[in-house]
């Protein structure tokens, strides 16, 4: 048993640069022995750096081939190296998930031998946690470039989730940090991939008993900060895997130095925390408020703002088409007001219909007012207090926020 | 004059039966926290499980089916006043209709508030429930804000359909039991639960350590962790202990 907390400790360590988590996208009643799945995802727990736990996040094996030189699995970096066996990955997952620590597993692997090799000792681990203990929840895998067709397809049955990583949004970046990665290799199969979930979509519309494909889709990872590519091309390869291998998140990952190279960032850089966070805001905006990449950022601006949020900078740019008259406007364009969320969006449309909406109301539906309040009218009136000028705005903004880190001290 | 019930749902659904469809009461109230005065004029409902039934076939018709669910969550929660804004929410329905929709309305906000925080907190305990297996029974305990058990019931009973289980609201001295055949809600006797022994098992060891190994030390962020699992719930969580 100590020798298996090691191995623990040592995976867990490998895995945890790989931020998804989640545990969201398919709704299963318990099928097998145990275990269900939620369409909403279900966090168990949160380390102390605030991130959600969900899934069993661990790696097969950290014993690599490969030399990215971000990555702290490379084969030249000296760390502790270890493997799990296929049973002791499936049974660890049982375990823990009879206890409710977990809701299910996302296994990854660094390139052991060769990647058939590994993605079959993944294949294997999944077969016993699936049909052994007959396990219904949830299981992400990762994806191992250049693994065969076959072995990739017979994951996507097993799996409810499947994740290549992209790591570098440049065919320039990746040559320069993994140089044994290639776009091509990376993009074919997410595309091959989407073909086969889009198939089984149909056929499972046909033949209700048809097994799933990869049920939760795909997602995939880019590292920010390692290399010097922009938001906007960040972005803008986040829109296309939206648009055209139908993906169901991009996660962005603040670079971490965890060598010294002088291709990298130091070791002592404070990993940009802030850059992610906008980044992840305006994902959001792709994802839920029907913004395009180009609507944001563009060849001449190609980073986000740091002291103000994507969304309400574009409102800034576009100053024109405020203030927007709440009891009016279309669901769509309360989108576009900063301080209004689906959910505010959701509660105006249905709730404007049994009376028009004042300054009250919205503060109850959830509506940020503080931001809000200089981009809307209620019945015609306007609460902001001052001319619409994205100078003025910013002025006050800045203010509050001042005042506000001033009474906390 | 006031209606005082038994407490169970069944007891309130009648009362509000009798309040709109015999006589409009002042207000209705559990008997358990009634606080009775010189002043005061009550009468005691009799729990009637086919008034009880008409009362939401009621609310079904006349507002919506979410309308009920929306009272069920409200009942279960510790808010004191809930009886009296549900009584508002339905009278307010049984004139307007479907007020589902309605979120900031003075007599639907509150109901909307109280059913948001109870199904944050059963959203909240399907993750972070922790399960012991004593001698073959995953037993839980934990003292949930709202009397969410028998929400939280049927998630754990499909999730564990082969397992033997028991959730142990502390705060209530209720427990939700499956028995891998069907679940039910129990009164238990603290003695009983604490002949449960509680030996540290190693999979909580090695969960533990599974946890401490995760967190990034560069990202440290313990303002977030703190928002996402108050301190209130930590003692019954695993790998908040020892």
């Amino acid at each position: 048993m100590d020798n298996l907390i090691t191995k623990l400790k040592i995976l867990a360590e490998g895995a945890k640069y790989d931020v998804s988590c989640s545990s969201s996208g398919v709704e299963r009643k318990n099928k097998g022995k145990i275990g269900s799945s939620r369409s909403f995802g279900i966090c168990h727990t949160w380390s102390s750096d605030g991130r959600c736990i969900s899934l069993l996040k661990v790696l097969m094996s950290n014993n690599c081939i490969y030399d990215c030189t971000y990555c702290i699995n490379r084969v030249s970096n000296d760390i502790k190296r270890a493997s799990f066996s296929p049973e002791e990955i499936a049974k660890l997952t049982f375990e823990f998930y009879r206890r409710n620590y977990i809701e299910g597993l996302f296994l990854s692997s660094a390139v052991e031998k060769n990647p058939d090799y590994t993605s079959e000792n993944i294949c294997k681990a999944l077969e016993i946690l699936r049909f052994k203990y007959g396990f219904s929840g949830y299981i992400h895998v990762k994806g191992i470039p250049n693994t065969s067709k076959d072995l990739m397809n017979k994951l996507g049955f097993l799996a409810d989730r499947l994740s290549i990583n992209i790591e570098l949004p440049s065919e320039k970046s990746l040559k320069l940090l993994a140089p044994q990665k290639k776009t091509k290799t990376l993009l074919l199969p997410m595309r091959d991939l989407n073909n086969k979930i889009m198939e089984n979509r149909d056929e499972r519309s046909r033949y209700k008993k048809a097994k799933k494909f990869l049920p939760a889709g795909q997602t995939t990872q880019m590292i920010v900060g390692a290399s010097q590519d922009s938001d906007y091309q960040l972005l803008k390869t986040s829109q296309i895997l939206y648009d055209k291998f139908s993906l169901k998140r991009v996660f962005y990952s603040a670079y971490i130095p965890v060598v010294e190279n002088s291709l990298l960032p130091a070791v002592n850089t404070k990993p940009p925390l802030k850059r992610e966070h906008r980044l992840y805001q305006a994902d959001w905006l792709l994802r839920f408020y029907n913004f395009r990449a180009d609507e944001l950022l563009s060849e001449e601006i190609r980073n986000f703002d740091l002291e103000f949020d994507p969304k309400i900078n574009w409102a800034f740019n576009n100053i024109g088409q405020f203030p927007k008259e709440i009891n009016k406007v279309s669901y769509d364009e309360l989108l576009r007001i900063p301080g209004i969320g689906p959910k505010s969006a959701g509660r105006i449309v249905k709730e404007r219909k049994f009376f028009p909406l004042n300054y009250d109301n919205l503060k109850r539906i959830g509506v940020v007012l503080k931001r809000a309040k200089y981009f809307i009218t209620c019945s015609g009136k306007y609460y902001g207090g001052i001319d619409i000028s994205p100078e003025l705005i910013k002025y006050k903004l800045g203010e509050m926020e001042n005042s506000r880190q001033i009474s906390f001290f | 004059m006031d209606y005082l019930y038994d407490g169970t749902y069944t007891g309130f659904m009648t009362s509000l039966y009798l309040h709109f469809k015999y006589r409009e009461s002042t207000g209705i109230y559990s008997k358990k926290f009634y606080q009775e005065s010189l002043t005061s004029n009550y009468k005691i409902v009799k729990t009637n499980e086919d008034l009880s039934q008409k009362m939401e076939g009621l609310i079904r018709d006349k507002i919506s089916s979410r309308a009920l669910k929306l009272i069920y969550y409200s009942f279960l929660s510790n808010e004191e006043k809930k009886e009296m804004f549900i009584i508002k929410f339905v009278k307010l329905g049984l004139i307007k209709g479907n007020i589902t929709g309605l979120y900031s309305h003075e007599d639907t906000f509150p109901l909307q508030k109280i059913y948001d925080k109870v199904s944050k907190e059963k959203h909240r305990f399907l993750g972070i429930i922790r399960f012991k297996d004593i001698n073959g029974v995953l037993f839980s305990k934990y003292s949930p804000d709202h009397d969410i058990t028998e929400l939280i019931m049927p998630h754990f009973s499909d999730r564990y359909k082969n397992e033997n289980l028991i959730i142990f609201d502390e705060k209530r001295l209720k427990a939700g039991i499956y028995n891998k055949n069907e679940w039910y809600l129990s009164k238990i006797d603290k003695r009983i639960y604490d002949k449960f022994k509680d030996e540290e098992e190693i999979y909580e060891k090695m969960w533990r350590e599974y946890f401490n190994s995760i967190s990034i030390d560069d990202r440290k962020n313990l303002k977030a962790q703190f928002q996402f699992v108050p301190y209130r719930y930590r003692k019954n969580i695993t790998e908040f202990n020892k």
